[in-house]
């Protein structure tokens, strides 16, 4: 077989398995208790990143 | 005694935070309490043996039998992604405890650099199976010890009396070069 062709498949079958996990896990419910966790980072200042802290204090 | 002198290399010598600079970027956002920083870092080693175990049995047999090796790079970052969101999923859904202690850190485990540079690792350094596994366990111990130190003093550094410039990432950054030169220190202790 082609070796472009397996290339292919192999990305083309990842990208899909990814898309797949990525909608079961946003649809399965979050267990009772842990609706709003949430770990945010306070590492940069790139407030565009889903894990960016909105509320990023300095230390005291 | 290679194995030996493997793990030892990626807990103390060549660490993954002090010597590699991978994962940086948790090592300074969630380092800030020792729960936090034990929590993260044993999401990180359970992601990551998973992920040098799937990455190694792709790349050994099916990239190179197929002669596509050179796709390595966007199939780790795809195989860890996915890995991700798999192990959230059925944490949510049948491990309900371990969601509660994990889950939070584990989409900030998608775009730690530490998981992809150990299964970049182990493709270059040509491991076996069981060296690849042993060595991603040593990288995962290496993480938890030096964020476990590092939250540990910065908890004690947020009540200490610092100089406003030094206040915050500033003398944590200090803080990690020490703790870089430090960790040299063991260079050299197996040879």
């Amino acid at each position: 077989m082609d070796p472009k062709l397996i290339a292919g498949i192999v990305i083309v079958a990842l990208v899909g398995l990814f898309v797949l996990t990525f909608i079961l896990n946003k649809k399965t419910p979050k267990p009772e208790g842990c609706e709003d966790l949430d770990a945010k980072c306070d590492a940069c200042q790139v407030t565009t990143c889903t894990h960016n802290n909105p509320n990023k204090t300095e230390e005291k | 005694m290679e194995l030996i002198a493997i793990g030892f290399g990626a807990i103390l010598v060549n660490n993954v935070l002090l010597s590699q600079f991978l994962g940086i970027c948790s090592f300074m956002g969630v380092s800030t309490k020792k729960s936090d920083a034990l929590g993260m870092s044993f999401a990180v080693i359970f992601v990551l043996m998973l992920a040098s175990a799937i990455t190694w049995v792709l790349y050994n047999l099916v990239l190179i039998p197929a002669g596509i090796s050179y796709l390595y790079l966007i199939v780790f970052i795809l195989v860890i992604a996915t890995l991700v969101q798999f192990v959230e999923m059925v944490l949510k859904k049948y491990i309900q405890g371990l969601y509660k202690v994990l889950g939070i850190y584990l989409p900030l485990i998608t775009t730690n650099c530490a998981i992809l540079g150990v299964a970049t690792s182990n493709m270059q350094n040509g491991y076996d199976f069981v060296t690849s596994m042993v060595y991603a366990l040593c990288i995962g111990i290496g993480y938890l010890l030096v964020m476990y130190l590092f939250a540990g003093i910065r908890e004690r550094l947020a009540t200490a009396p610092i100089a406003k410039p030094f206040k915050g990432i500033a003398i944590a950054l200090l803080l990690a070069g020490c703790m870089a030169m430090a960790f040299q220190g063991f260079a050299g202790i197996l040879a």
